[in-house]
């Protein structure tokens, strides 16, 4: 027998679950993507599929952005300017989306220090989008 | 030839398989198509291969890429096929249930079809694809950015395909015709191709930083229970030395640097290729050009 078979007692469960997910009450569903054209094809690919079965995306973080105070040489300014276009695309793609955006840090993501210091960055910036 | 040369060029007369692997968004379709334009530039006759969804591949090249393997335009040699995954993945279930069909019952064929359900299909359907192309192409390079993981080749290497499997799973026995041992007998020569390391290069594309390595590091070890070794692996993004001018930066370099060091630790036996930021995205035949010359010459 598959898997299925074996789990039909529990299907209310996983029916449960998943109407749970499909409820914008309930459930945020949140794409985290790069300021970049295959982050941004992906994410308008993934987030159709999922409202192809009923789940709605409420929200989008674009992530590893360059702080335009460090974008002080042509290189970087290219990058930086590059990753601008990018939330513009983003903001026309998914119009009337909440869009928060987030800095790439000089260090990475690790210890509580460091996550309270980016989540106090993170939601400050929600507050201006909503 | 050095070191590198050796994992992307062919031995005289040989063919050379190169298979990218990699979390998405760390670079895998631009390393192939670097690698595909610099083996195609060197004369060889070169197949890139995608399975991209997002049909990433056309954007990288700026050039349509379709299910029929075409020339590239403006380089000599290169050509590219996108495997359309869905598709593929559509066409391989159908075919073994159309067989199936006839043979059982209606409980089991479901208790098949839901064994089909899982991501190994699909790394599975992409890979029937390569074997297909490289047991009927003359190519002299084939660059996959769709590496098989070392779980699926593991189910390859079972003495039965993996409809049979499937079949057995869903609890019938599963005889082997004559025409099953033939298949059989196709992939183990693929597979023995794979792991010969002249013949195939496998390669990790990963951003120098602490989680990509340790995903990295156990997919090549997976790898390596089905005898395949990891050599060489790409490390990503790399901020050049001389644009990192500001403390942020030069921050991130330093962890950058360190990550580096690690990668060379934990894969002690690949070759590390560095591949550097560009000051914008890799796009069109003619950026193409120029990185994989910064790279590899």
């Amino acid at each position: 027998m598959g898997p299925v078979a074996l789990i039909q007692e529990s299907k209310k469960k996983y029916d449960d679950a998943v109407s749970k997910l499909r409820d914008p009450k309930q459930t945020d569903f949140i794409f985290v993507m790069q300021p970049e054209q295959t982050s941004l094809d992906e994410t308008i690919r993934s987030s159709k599929e999922l409202k192809e079965i009923g789940i709605n995306t409420t929200r989008i973080i674009v992530n590893g952005f360059i702080p335009e105070a460090e974008a002080v040489n042509p290189f970087f300014r290219s990058r930086y300017n590059m990753q601008q276009e990018y939330l513009i695309k983003a903001k026309a793609t998914f119009k009337g989306m909440p869009i928060q955006t987030m800095e790439l840090f000089d260090a990475e993501l690790k210890g509580i220090d460091m996550f309270r210091k980016s989540a106090g960055r993170l939601f400050k910036g929600s507050d201006k989008d909503e | 030839m050095n070191s590198i040369e050796k994992l992307i060029y062919p031995e005289k007369g040989k063919r050379k398989n190169i298979f990218y692997s990699g979390k998405g968004g760390v670079g895998k379709t631009s390393m192939a198509c670097i690698t595909a334009v610099q083996t195609a530039k060197k004369g060889f006759k070169t197949l890139l291969m995608t399975t991209d969804p997002a049909a990433h591949i056309g954007n990288v090249l700026d050039r349509p890429v379709t299910d029929e393997i075409t020339k590239i335009d403006g380089v000599e040699n290169l050509y590219a096929v996108k495997i359309d995954q869905k598709k593929a993945t559509e066409d391989y279930k159908h075919s073994i249930l159309e067989d199936a069909q006839n043979k059982f019952d209606e409980n089991t064929i479901k208790a098949m079809t839901e064994e089909l359900d899982s991501p190994c299909t699909e790394e599975m359907a992409a890979f029937q694809k390569f074997i297909e192309y490289a047991s009927e192409s003359d190519f002299d390079v084939m660059v996959f950015d769709t590496a098989p993981t070392g779980h699926t080749l593991r189910l390859l290497e079972l003495p039965m395909d993996w409809s049979k499997q499937i079949q057995l799973k869903a609890g019938l026995s599963a005889e082997i015709s004559d025409a099953d041992k033939k298949q059989k007998e196709k992939f183990d020569n693929v597979i023995e191709m794979m792991k010969d390391e002249k013949l195939t290069t496998f390669g990790f594309v990963m951003y120098p930083e602490k989680t990509p390595i340790i995903e990295a590091f156990r997919a090549s070890q997976e790898l390596e229970t089905v005898g395949i070794k990891t050599q060489l692996v790409v490390a990503n993004l790399v901020i050049p030395e001389e644009q990192a001018v500001t403390p942020y930066f030069q921050n991130r370099r330093k962890m950058q640097d360190k990550y580096r060091e690690e990668i060379k630790a934990r894969f002690n036996e690949a070759q590390v290729l560095t591949v550097p930021m560009f000051e914008k995205e890799i796009k069109g035949i003619e950026m193409l050009l120029k990185v994989s010359n910064i790279i590899f010459e």
